[in-house]
């Protein structure tokens, strides 16, 4: 158990190193520590499913001891920002006001094709209308165009964009959800007199959805259609 | 930090299982060798009634710590172990041979799990 408990942390801290000189760009929007775990608790788990020879409690402790493991590196990175720097690295800046950086695209093993291939990702075929592209530490690009490559704001039109708010699902396959009710300031019997003017039952209703500005989305089950 | 508190109490109570877990190997394995050196001091002293005694003595320890070894060693492990003890058993119940290969296989497989558990340069790598 003690050698179980040794090796999986020396494990996890070699991954965690190897992935962390690798580079950002193999993680594909994973922090380092969660992508070194997804790839071991995978097998760990597996292990003695596979072969019953081995005893569950070897594949138990090496999972718990990851799970310790991560969790204090997530607190202490949390804490203290040269830990975080070390453990995640820093996000990188791969164009700079339309140029692009050739030595952190080096550093980050990025290939002209693959930056060329994240900014079409993201809508952006012209470089120089780039102002900042950032290699986030979780491995995804981030782009920031420039001020007059902006798309325009209702604020900048001078337009009264009207208020919006966050729609909850108030009835689900004709389950009432009470709590959401209770999240739009609403009670069941204003849900009550919506289904009355609409003329159904709660059960009826596939999809109900409200906000607090008093918007509603409805949508009626469909009769099961006999074969 | 609730979270991390509670990860490192369980990472603690991880590591004194396994120190734990060390010692009630070594206890087994201690006295299961302790039993075999009795039973082959006995055989060669002649007492054949003596040196199975104390090898079914050591072989019921085993049996007795089934439910331990089935949740902490490899079964591969258990089994070899196993075969060993009946390998010597029926030996000198036949009295046929000399049976020093056969205590000293059983004191090898004794002496794998023992170390299996204890950390070491070897044992990690």
């Amino acid at each position: 158990m003690a050698i179980i408990i040794i090796r999986t942390v020396i494990v996890y801290f070699s991954l965690l190193v190897t992935m962390r000189l690798l580079g950002k760009r193999q993680l594909g929007e994973m922090e380092l520590s969660e992508f070194v775990l997804a790839a071991l608790i995978a097998d760990l788990a597996s292990l003695p499913l596979q072969d019953l020879g081995i005893p569950m409690i070897n594949g138990l402790v090496p999972i718990l001891t990851l799970f310790c493991c991560e969790l204090l590196i997530a607190g202490l990175c949390m804490k203290h920002v040269r830990l975080r720097t070390a453990f995640y690295g820093k996000p990188s800046l791969l164009i700079v006001r339309g140029r692009i950086s050739q030595k952190e695209l080096h550093r980050n093993r990025f290939t002209p094709d693959e930056l060329m291939q994240e900014l079409r990702n993201q809508g952006f075929l012209d470089i120089s209308t780039v102002q900042y592209a950032i290699l986030e530490t979780d491995g995804k690009l981030n782009v920031i165009p420039f001020p007059n490559q902006c798309p325009v704001t209702a604020e900048q039109m001078g337009i009264d964009a009207g208020d919006t708010a966050y729609p909850f699902i108030v009835i689900n396959n004709g389950r009432i959800l009470e709590a959401n009710l209770k999240h739009i300031g609403r009670d069941a019997n204003w849900l009550k007199k919506q289904l009355d003017s609409r003329g159904v039952q709660a059960a009826e209703v596939f999809l109900m959805t409200a906000d607090q500005t008093g918007h509603i989305y409805f949508a009626k089950r469909e009769e099961k259609h006999e074969p | 930090m609730n979270r991390e508190w509670a990860a490192g109490i369980l990472l603690v109570l991880l590591i004194a299982g396994a120190w734990w877990n060390i010692h009630a190997v070594d206890s087994l394995t201690g006295d299961i060798l302790a039993g075999l050196d009795a039973s082959q001091a006995a055989e060669e002293r002649g007492d054949q009634a003596g040196a199975q005694a104390a090898l079914e003595g050591a072989l019921n320890r085993w049996l007795e710590a089934d439910s331990y070894t089935h949740i902490f060693i490899r079964h591969a492990e258990i089994d070899a172990t196993a075969d060993a003890f009946y390998e010597l058993q029926s030996q000198l119940l036949s009295g046929e041979g000399d049976s020093s290969a056969a205590y000293d296989k059983l004191r090898y497989h004794l002496d794998s799990i023992q170390r299996m558990e204890h950390p070491s340069f070897g044992s990690i790598l």
